[in-house]
């Protein structure tokens, strides 16, 4: 009934997308056909070498990009796994509690917060082979010294700090959804006598789900655009480039080798990749939205 | 006493066990994590307070005579409380922006159904994938046509595009699960959409609203290399690029980058907790019954 | 509060609107005397001009003070010329700005800029004018730059673009006390080198400080040199490599397995290994002369040229060095005849003997011939003591390869020190890439 009326729709709809239009659409329209062309150089944009799809059938035949790619993929699991469920684990957690909630809340999102540089030079003298600090704990506990970016755990050590710095924003967002939830609820349940686990598990979950699926939508987009905590922690993608993520392997591209278009060539595998994942997890994870 | 609050009050008893050893698993899990995140905050702190060469030695000890050499460095030979100033212009600006936009559409794509839904639902997912990197020269080209390089503005607009997509999905969200009798019940009073946007929406989601008001501060307020790029005059850098001026992205000088996080991060907190303040529980449910 | 926070924002959007306009405002008005005040016409060198200049002297740059008062210093000389300076640190991003201005039109009058391969987008698309250009107009150009200078900033189309103001060297720093305590010899051939290495792995300390994910620019480039010698490092491999260059990667791998590096060599950075040398944890470093200011103890620390390797071609004195950077004039500035003017000026004056002299005295070697600085450090001073009894400097290799060509073989550095592939193999790519 209300919502019958369309015309509302031109007030609420494009405005925003006439300021996405031109300052993302268009430009990323640009992108698409800059990687139609060989352009050696920022100041040679517009200029450059119309080679069709060469920067497509080279990306088939890169390694980096083949390492990129796989590495990405184990970073879109970890987010999706450790990243919203740690963050949901403990949504959950502070929501039950009412002492020190507040406190939590605040801490948790610490890390979000403090610069990439920052958190990734912390890093680096955790890992550091001499006088690192888990080296120096290894020592002292009369262990031997690990070398931590060794060519099979430096993608693991390089994703735990990612992982683990935004894992206050996605707690944010679950406990936004969870406090959305109206308390009645809940003194319902708990006369029927549903609590605990189970009441997590079928009255919370189901209410925030859509909150939950958003989450997990933008933790595979950001894990495909990863860049600026890896490039710290592991300049070059080291060690020997086994560390790069599309997001780093484009900066890598686009700056560093200034193959310009190949790097926009780069950025168009990115968004499709996002937008294929993006809607299976939509069509995956579909359900009737509930109201409360 | 009512029948239904005896049986309640006998819940309660049977439940008390379990849920004081549930309790102690909870907080010892949540003081770990809480670990993790202050150590860290305490440790660019405690950095902070040291001098640039014991830093990259000696990074874990406590700070015991501190100094304060690298905040005087940046009080001197910067105007940090203009830099402020500019951060709040540009980033206050955007999140009002973004808010607004944000708000409207998020709430049309809940509750209309339209044909190019689905579509516009995947191009705003795709417009979170742009990497800023691909797109900064056509945005530079606009920006100096607009006559906006160093201008607020030549930042204001391009970062309220970036953050609005983020906002809508998230928003979204949270607008989804909202009850639509209430907006019902107002339609049959005479309200239209946008007395229901202004009178119902907008005070329900305001937990939603000041969690995407959050992030969008924050990404706006750090986004460096936008910054970097759109604004050259001295007299117009925000805070995080006056800072990168003393202590460059890839630069050596660790204590006064540690002051300079400090420095960053200490107006940013202040806007979460004062934010944050909207996201508490019962709320919601408050504003529904109310 | 939440309406306090409220007012708050909307205040601080029209404040920024506000401003807006009136940016627009005196946009718009500084046209409009040009037309109305017509004395102007009568006097025509008393119009302003505005010259936006851009360099890397911001920042924490030692230089950056000096720089600020020189361009005060020409716009009291000069006040017909309003100099409006945007300088910020050199990093990616302030590379990309730079680029990103002069692909959108934005170009800045006067550049301070890299030369060689960074070079190369600004001069193929005719962003900046060379120096022969310019002197057609004004032969005092650039006329006190020596020519030992000078000749390190010819480009790929034989002609000049930059003005330098300071050079740079590269050399194997040594902490000397640790040679000493250990009994060993300077390094100043290569078996006193491998003598030490071993000596010093032994010991556990870390004999050379060095990351190849980060900087392994310095070892490609003098284990090349130490093997092919000064003829075969001045080579741009187009078609074919020299063979001298898979001898001198094949070093990567030897030096490796004697345990001259750091055991995460291949992930560590260069911040923490420059770190390692200064604090004495490492024996030696293979650096630039931008270390020098930071070297904690300099009356121990000295700098010596890599040695000749066995079989190798080097001069032992050969040193990588030379002028990486100076003042371009952009086309855009070159073309408008009240600009080309001033920002000549300007180059003239910020690459005098006076202003060179300044620039100089905080690190490397002047560009012009002016009297020694004084005050320098022990290892300051062997490091102008080196680049004095040079044979050959030659500019390092990155300066010739394409950015393409020259990031690839960076990036298997490891790789190739780990023996996981071959310099050959590798080499093979570079040249592909080189086109």
């Amino acid at each position: 009934m209300l919502y019958k009326d369309k015309r509302p729709l031109i007030v609420f709809i494009v405005p925003s997308l006439i300021i996405l239009g031109i300052f993302l659409y268009y430009p990323f329209i640009q992108n698409i056909i800059n990687s139609f062309y060989e352009i050696s150089g920022l100041a040679a944009l517009g200029g450059g070498k119309y080679i069709g799809i060469e920067n497509y059938k080279r990306m088939f035949a890169d390694p980096g990009i083949h390492q990129s790619l796989k590495n990405t993929l184990y970073m879109m699991f970890f987010a999706v796994f450790f990243q919203v469920g740690i963050a949901l684990v403990l949504a959950l957690m502070v929501d039950s509690i009412t002492r020190g909630a507040q406190f939590f809340r605040t801490v948790f999102f610490f890390p979000v917060v403090i610069s990439a540089t920052a958190i990734g030079l912390m890093f680096n003298l955790f890992y550091s082979y001499n006088g690192g600090l888990f080296n120096q704990i290894l020592l002292k506990l009369g262990l031997e010294r690990v070398l931590w970016l060794s060519d099979e755990l430096a993608i693991y050590m390089v994703s735990l700090p990612v992982i683990w710095q935004y894992v206050g924003f996605y707690f944010v967002i679950i406990l936004t959804g969870l406090n959305g939830i109206p308390q009645d609820i809940f003194e319902y349940a708990l006369l029927d006598g549903v609590t605990g686990v189970k009441k997590t598990w079928y009255i919370s979950l189901p209410l925030i789900w859509d909150v939950i699926k958003v989450c997990l939508i933008l933790a595979i987009t950001g894990s495909l655009k990863v860049f600026d905590l890896p490039w710290v922690v592991a300049p070059n993608g080291a060690p020997k480039g086994l560390t790069h993520f599309l997001g780093t392997y484009m900066y890598f591209k686009t700056f560093i080798s200034q193959s310009v278009g190949y790097g926009a060539a780069i950025s168009v595998l990115i968004v499709v990749l996002g937008l294929v994942v993006s809607f299976t997890v939509n069509k995956v994870f579909k359900r009737d939205t509930i109201v409360y | 006493m009512n029948k239904s609050s005896i049986a309640f009050e006998k819940q309660i008893r049977k439940t008390r066990f379990t849920t004081v050893i549930s309790k102690i698993i909870i907080y010892f899990v949540l003081c770990i994590w809480a670990f993790t995140t202050v150590y860290t905050l305490f440790w660019v702190v405690n950095n902070s307070f040291k001098d640039k060469t014991v830093i990259l030695t000696d990074s874990f000890s406590l700070a015991v005579k501190p100094i304060l050499d690298n905040y005087e460095t940046a009080f001197n030979k910067l105007n940090i409380g203009r830099a402020y100033l500019n951060s709040f212009i540009i980033s206050g600006s955007t999140v009002v922006l973004v808010m607004v936009f944000s708000g409207l559409t998020a709430y049309a794509m809940t509750r209309y159904t339209f044909r190019l839904k689905n579509t516009l639902y995947l191009m705003f997912a795709g417009s979170l994938l742009f990497p800023a990197f691909s797109t900064i020269v056509p945005i530079f080209r606009m920006v100096l046509q607009l006559n906006l390089v160093s201008h607020p503005l030549g930042v204001i607009i391009p970062q309220t595009a970036s953050n609005l997509s983020f906002a809508i999905i998230v928003l979204m969200g949270f607008m989804s699960n909202l009850p639509l009798e209430l907006e019902e019940a107002a339609f049959m009073e005479g309200c239209n959409v946008f007395d229901i946007f202004f009178r119902i929406i907008l005070p329900i989601s305001k937990p939603a609203f000041a969690t995407v008001a959050i992030f969008t501060f924050l990404w706006s307020y750090n986004d460096l290399f936008m910054q970097m790029v759109i604004l050259r005059k001295r007299e117009t850098y925000p805070i995080c690029t006056l800072l990168n001026e003393i202590s460059s992205q890839f630069g050596t000088d660790f204590g006064l980058m540690a002051s300079a996080v400090t420095i960053v991060v200490l107006p940013v907190l202040i806007v979460y907790l004062f934010l944050q303040k909207n996201i508490v529980k019962g709320l919601t449910a408050g504003a529904i019954k109310g | 509060m939440r309406k306090l926070l409220a007012i708050l924002l909307v205040i601080a959007m029209s404040i920024s609107i506000f401003s807006a306009c009136n940016k627009a405002k005196t946009v718009d008005d500084s046209p409009t005397p040009d037309i109305s005040t017509p004395q102007q016409e009568t006097e025509p060198e008393k119009e302003t001009v505005v010259l936006r200049t851009v360099s890397m002297f911001g920042g924490t740059d030692p230089s950056a003070a000096d720089y600020q008062q020189l361009i005060s210093n020409f716009m009291k000389e000069n006040p017909h010329i309003l100099i409006t300076d945007e300088s910020a640190t050199a990093d990616e991003t302030w590379k990309a700005r730079v680029t990103t201005d002069f692909s959108s039109g934005n170009d800045p009058d006067v550049v301070f800029y890299f030369t060689g391969a960074d070079a190369v987008q600004l001069i193929e698309t005719g962003k900046v004018v060379s120096i022969e250009e310019i002197r057609e107009e004004y032969p005092d150009y650039a006329s006190n730059i020596t020519d030992a200078a000078m000749s390190f900033m010819k480009e790929f189309d034989g002609k000049h673009y930059a003005v330098p103001i300071r050079g740079f060297y590269e050399g194997l720093f040594c902490n000397t006390d640790l040679f000493e305590k250990y009994g060993l010899d300077l390094p100043t051939d290569w078996e006193k080198l491998e003598a030490a290495v071993k000596k010093f792995s032994a010991e556990g300390i870390v004999p050379i400080a060095a990351s190849f994910s980060d900087v392994p620019h310095y070892w490609i480039e003098h284990f090349i040199l130490a093997v092919g010698g000064y003829e075969d490092h001045k080579i741009n491999p187009k078609d074919t490599y020299p063979e001298s260059w898979a001898e001198g990667l094949k070093l990567f791998k030897t030096f490796k397995d004697m345990g001259a590096f750091p055991v995460d060599v291949n992930a560590t950075k260069n911040d923490i290994t420059t770190n390692m040398f200064y604090d004495k944890q490492a024996a030696m470093i293979l650096d630039g002369s931008w270390i020098v200011g930071g070297i904690k103890d300099p009356d121990t620390t000295t700098v010596l040229p890599v040695p000749c390797a066995p079989g190798g071609k080097k001069d032992p004195s050969d040193i990588i060095g030379g002028f990486s950077s100076g003042f371009y004039i952009s086309k855009k500035a070159w073309d408008d005849p009240a600009r080309r003017d001033a920002a000549v000026k300007f180059v003239q004056y910020m690459t005098s003997n006076e202003a060179i002299a300044m620039f100089a005295k905080v690190a490397g070697a002047p560009a012009a011939d002016v009297p020694t600085p004084e005050g320098l450090t022990a290892v300051m001073e062997a490091g102008i003591k080196m680049g004095g009894q040079a044979k050959n400097i030659d500019m390092p290799i990155d300066s010739r390869l394409s950015k393409e060509a020259w990031t690839y073989l960076v990036s298997m550095i490891g790789s190739i020190a780990d023996g996981q592939v071959t310099p050959e193999e590798v080499l093979q790519e570079v040249v592909n890439k080189n086109k």
